[in-house]
Parts: structure tokens; sequence; C-alpha cells
């Protein structure tokens, strides 16, 4: 099963409520076809009152080992109302690699 | 010295802290590069450990600081995030607000 796979099942069962969007950009690194960067952005009510360290390492800790088989995911999670707020979650730095 | 106690003791010792892939001057991660960019426009003063050249601390920290990832910020001992949360709190202004309060 794919990496990009494994992510999206693990966060639908784990925020069934959320809507959320799973973008591979590893086109930026480490080249096509690969799965080394994945950027999420994730809205859901349960963000409502919880830091954003507290968001990011629920995040982290329902996504458990399949974290460690990548590079890097970058995580915008917002509420609702955040969310309504913005134009679109921002942009992934590009690769600092020479 | 003990790995751990070391890693305790950085980030007690220095109020602001940054784990990072290289150094603020040549970061060697797009990720490291913008919460270095983020710090610089606060007019933050604040201290680095360059993981990539301490192998060790980078597979501890992690179970320090319960974060998976690098770039790591702590400020007042606390973790603050990673790039993404860094970037969103320097947006908003938060960021500037809690570095200016450990400043003065």
């Amino acid at each position: 099963m794919s990496t990009e796979h494994v992510i999206r099942e693990t966060l639908e069962s784990a925020y069934p409520e959320a809507t959320f969007d799973l973008i591979n950009e590893s086109h930026m690194h480490s080249g096509n076809s690969t799965e080394s960067h994945f950027k999420l952005i994730i809205v859901d009510e349960r963000f409502n009152e919880l830091p954003l360290i507290s968001r990011h390492k629920d995040i982290y800790k329902n996504l458990g080992e399949v974290i460690k088989t990548f590079h890097a995911l970058a995580i915008h999670a917002y509420t609702k109302e955040e969310y309504s707020k913005i134009a679109h979650a921002p942009k992934s730095p590009n690769c600092s690699k020479k | 010295m003990d790995i751990i106690k070391k890693i305790k003791e950085q980030i007690s010792e220095n109020d602001i802290l940054l784990y990072m892939k290289g150094s603020p001057y040549e970061p060697q991660c797009g990720f490291s590069a913008k919460t270095v960019q983020a710090l610089i426009e606060c007019e933050a003063e604040f201290s680095y450990v360059d993981i990539l050249s301490n192998p060790e601390i980078r597979s501890s920290l992690p179970d320090v600081s319960e974060w998976p990832t690098f770039p790591q910020l702590f400020v007042n001992g606390e973790l603050v995030g990673g790039c993404d949360i860094v970037t969103q709190m320097h947006s908003t202004g938060e960021l500037k607000k809690l570095i200016d309060q450990t400043t003065n």
C-alpha cells in the first residue's frame, strides 16, 4: 500500500468529521512518483480551543509509525471558522538542496 | 554526558532555541530556512543546534519533545512547534509578541 494511502486511511478513521486535503509534494524535492514530502490541510471542529501545538501533536499521535517512513509532512490544521477566514493554506517551501 | 540530560540543559538554558538542519546562515532544508526567516523578521536573538552534525540529538530529541520532525522551536523551555506553526504564528503577529516577551 502506498504511503499516501496509509496516511489517508489513518486520517479518515481518526478524524471522521474532518474535511482534509492531502497533497503529495514530493515532485518539489525527490522527483515524480516518489513519496517523501506531503502537505496536509485539515479542517475539523475538534480543533476548537486546541492550541496549534496540540493539534499537530494529536495528528502525529494518530499517524503513529507511518510518519517515520517519509521525510516531511506540512500540517495546516484549522477549525471551520479559522478556515473560512483564510483564502488558502500557505505554500510549502521549496527544496533547499543544491 | 547523557544525551537526554544534555538536550534538557540546552532547552532550559536558552530562551529561544531552534533545532534545525544546517545553520541559520546555511539552512539545509526549506522548512528550517523558513523558520529561521520568521525568527529574523521578528528580530529574535536565538540559539541553534544543527541536528545534521549532531546525530545523537537528532535521534533523541523527538522522544524528549514528543515531536517527530525538524525544525523544532523552543521558547522559555517550551516547545512552540515546527515550521508550519511558527509560520502561522508569524502571520498573526503572535510570534513577535512571544519573542518580545522573552527578550524584555
